[in-house]
């Protein structure tokens, strides 16, 4: 087993780490002297002034004036410079685009929509897409261009994060093993990183939504497909290769039972997600008279609330699937906590039908709740992400 | 010279010794190696009629004498303990939460026990969890970084290794996998199978039930072992039981494979070593690649694989105290 290693510090990365230390005393005190800092990190006062004239030498505080003397020379008041540089989160969905720009504290600067055109799905006219869009915003919120420091994307594949290359991406066509990362940077010329876009909402409800203090949970999300993104010991835990996670092939005994033809794995996403939903109720509303309008699964599982009977042998199919699904976390990660999301998974009817069911469990089963940033829990993980890269690489010691 | 007699060495020109226990539902092993892990001396016993705690404690401390006697040293010299239970183990609070093999173990603070009779720093973990320890240590899984350790005897149950640590949750039930809820007969027509739980199924007791249902003409009471032997010979309903228990293994691991994206399963206990059951397994598997498939292995350390998970323990509960002590 492993043991803790023995950190050995040399100078430069006592710095940094005394850096990132201030930067963080700071960032949450707001303005501030160094008198404060130096109380606040119990560093001592030469150690901050070293620090502090990095910091200052790169850009990131700057003094403001003097505040109120308390006695003796009023203090040099110093602040955190997050307008230094901005940071995107960038999502590729299944047929849109969506960005988001924050600054280097992680306030929202922009966000953006942008279709994808069915003719511009392969990888390079995807990457000048991206690389176009963030130029403008970058442009509108009047940054320089290098002043973006760092681009997380969350793409919904199974991606090799140390080489940012997406693995098979079955949303869009003839994406496999594509250097997606590289591609950026040479674009952008900034720091690019690709992950698993499941993984990065984890990110996003661990940082600033529903997981915040949690260091073992798992975020299921379920829309168009099905993914988990498993958070083990504070971490994104990604596995061997990269595909920890990856619910969709599971193999859960009730599918058997209600759906005989589907015996391929990696298949669950074709009952769990949206699609499969409205195909179940156009299926079962086919041959009854009233055929109430369902667009979407919400609609579906509204009207199951209302006392449809169809609608009602779907949302317990679904409900069911799912809480066999987290009965297996529950076993193999004995996670705290389970966040739901996604269009289908952050349903309220369908949370309730499964916490209903895990009820009777034998097991304390982790508490299943909604994620907290709906839609934007992949921008908000990605761009948070962005952030923590571009500071560190700011404060980062000369080698 | 004044024998300082509260000293517990850490001084290299003493030698020292730690105590490995393995605890199961009737058997007891108790093993002594010395502060390089080599074991040196084995005791194997049973529980005994009274299985309380405290009951098996003393027959550990009675254990322990022997061996220190069969080896040549004093009480003195010994510098940790660790033992693995059979059941829900939390390791930082030192207790034993329950276990279906021991009669009267409910919430046993087993290493506090364990230090008040041996007067020694003591620890306790969960037997499957200390055989993932031994396999990653001395074993099969040496150098893995994310391995699942499967043992399936009579229970079933999982030591969960991801990025080098052992997995334990809040509650300690990181890897209670005998629980997953698994389709009776995967591949049978809707309505038909009912769900089980995969202990029941193909824990060792399961598959000899499967097999006294299956065969009408009183072949006798066989265990997993024989009938998979039967399998290998040709019998045709042995030969449907093997390939069921496969087919549900199967599908576990893929499952569990699928969460975690562990590299490999080392499987071990009385069924999970079974080579019938390992080939077939594996051959079930063969298609299902994605979206990456692990490599299946039997264990390389057998029945030991507990008792040196405990070894190891032992040795880091000792160096901890020690360096916590300055020492």
């Amino acid at each position: 087993m492993n043991k803790e290693p023995v950190l050995v510090a040399r100078p430069a990365l006592l710095r940094q780490t005394n850096a990132q230390l201030l930067l963080r005393l700071l960032r949450e005190s707001g303005p501030c002297s160094k008198a404060d800092l130096v109380r606040a990190s119990g560093l001592s006062a030469p150690t901050v002034t070293n620090v502090v004239g990095h910091l200052a030498s790169v850009g990131l505080i700057e003094p403001v004036g003097e505040g109120d003397s308390t006695g003796g020379r009023p203090p040099d008041i110093i602040r955190f410079r997050a307008e230094r540089g901005c940071v995107a989160g960038v999502e590729i969905g299944s047929d849109a685009l969506l960005f988001l720009l924050t600054n280097l504290d992680g306030h929202e600067l922009a966000r953006a929509n942008v279709s994808i055109a069915r003719n511009t799905s392969k990888p390079h006219a995807i990457c000048s897409q991206i690389a176009k869009e963030l130029r403008n915003l970058t442009r509108k919120q009047k940054y320089a261009e290098e002043q973006l420091l760092g681009v997380v994307m969350g793409v919904p594949s199974i991606v090799n994060v140390d080489e940012g290359t997406v693995l098979a991406l079955s949303a869009l066509k003839s994406w496999n093993k594509v250097p997606l990362g590289s591609m950026l940077t040479r674009e952008l010329k900034c720091q690019v990183t690709v992950d698993n876009d499941t993984n990065l909402a984890a990110l996003g409800e661990y940082n600033h939504g529903a997981a915040q203090g949690e260091s073992n949970f798992v975020f299921i999300t379920i829309g168009e497909g099905v993914g988990a993104g498993i958070f083990l010991d504070g971490k994104i835990y990604r596995g061997s290769q990269w595909s920890a996670g990856e619910i969709g092939y599971l193999r859960v005994p009730h599918i058997a039972r209600e759906h005989p033809t589907i015996r391929e794995y990696g298949k669950l996403e074709k009952i769990l997600g949206a699609p499969g939903i409205l195909r179940s109720w156009r299926a079962a509303s086919r041959h009854s008279r009233s055929k109430p309008k369902a667009t979407r699964p919400a609609d579906v599982f509204d009207l199951a609330i209302e006392g449809n009977a169809s609608a009602k042998k779907i949302l317990l199919n679904r409900a069911t699937i799912l809480s066999d699904i987290i009965l297996d976390l529950a076993l193999i990660l004995n996670p705290s906590l389970i966040l739901l999301g996604g269009e289908v998974g952050g349903n309220p009817r369908l949370l309730q039908e499964v916490k209903a069911l895990l009820k009777g469990s034998e097991f304390a089963i982790a508490r299943v709740l909604p994620g907290a940033l709906g839609p934007s829990a992949v921008l908000w993980g990605a761009a948070h992400l962005a952030m923590e890269s571009a500071l560190l690489s700011l404060l980062q010691p000369p080698d | 010279m004044p024998k300082n007699s509260g000293s517990r060495q850490s001084n290299s020109h003493m030698p020292s010794y730690v105590v490995a226990v393995d605890i199961g539902g009737t058997n007891l092993r108790v093993a002594l190696a010395n502060r390089h892990g080599k074991m040196l001396a084995k005791w194997s016993g049973s529980v005994g009629s009274d299985s309380s705690p405290k009951a098996v404690v003393q027959v550990i401390r009675g254990a322990v004498g022997y061996l220190l006697t069969e080896v040549g040293a004093s009480l003195h010299s010994l510098s940790g303990v660790a033992a693995g239970a059979p059941g829900v183990t939390d390791r930082k609070a030192g207790v034993v939460f329950a276990t279906s093999y021991l009669r009267g173990w409910k919430k046993v603070p087993l290493a506090a026990l364990l230090q008040s009779a041996l007067h020694i720093p003591a620890a306790v973990e969960n037997d499957v969890k200390l055989a993932a320890i031994g396999e990653s240590w001395l074993g099969a899984a040496r150098g893995v970084q994310n391995f699942v350790f499967l043992a399936i005897g009579t229970g079933i149950a999982a030591g969960v290794v991801v990025n080098g640590q052992l997995l334990n949750g809040p509650q300690c039930i990181a890897g209670e996998v005998g629980y997953l809820i698994v389709p009776g007969t995967p591949e049978s027509p809707v309505g038909r199978a009912s769900p089980g739980s995969l202990e029941t199924v193909i824990g060792g007791e399961g598959i000899r039930q499967h097999w006294r249902q299956v065969c009408k003409n009183g072949r006798g009471d066989l265990t997993a072992t024989e009938i998979f032997a039967l399998a290998k010979n040709g019998d045709r309903l042995a030969k449907n039981v093997l390939e069921r228990s496969a087919r549900i293994l199967a599908y576990a691991i893929h499952n569990m494979s699928t969460v975690l994206n562990s590299s490999l399963f080392v499987l071990g206990g009385g069924v999970g070593t079974n080579n019938a059951l390992l080939m077939a397994t594996r051959r079930i598997l063969q298609p299902y690649s994605q979206p990456s498939r692990p490599r299946l292995i039997r264990s390389a350390l057998g029945a030991d694989a507990q008792l040196i998970g405990a070894i190891r323990l032992a040795l880091d509960t000792a160096e901890s105290r020690a360096i916590s002590k300055g020492l």
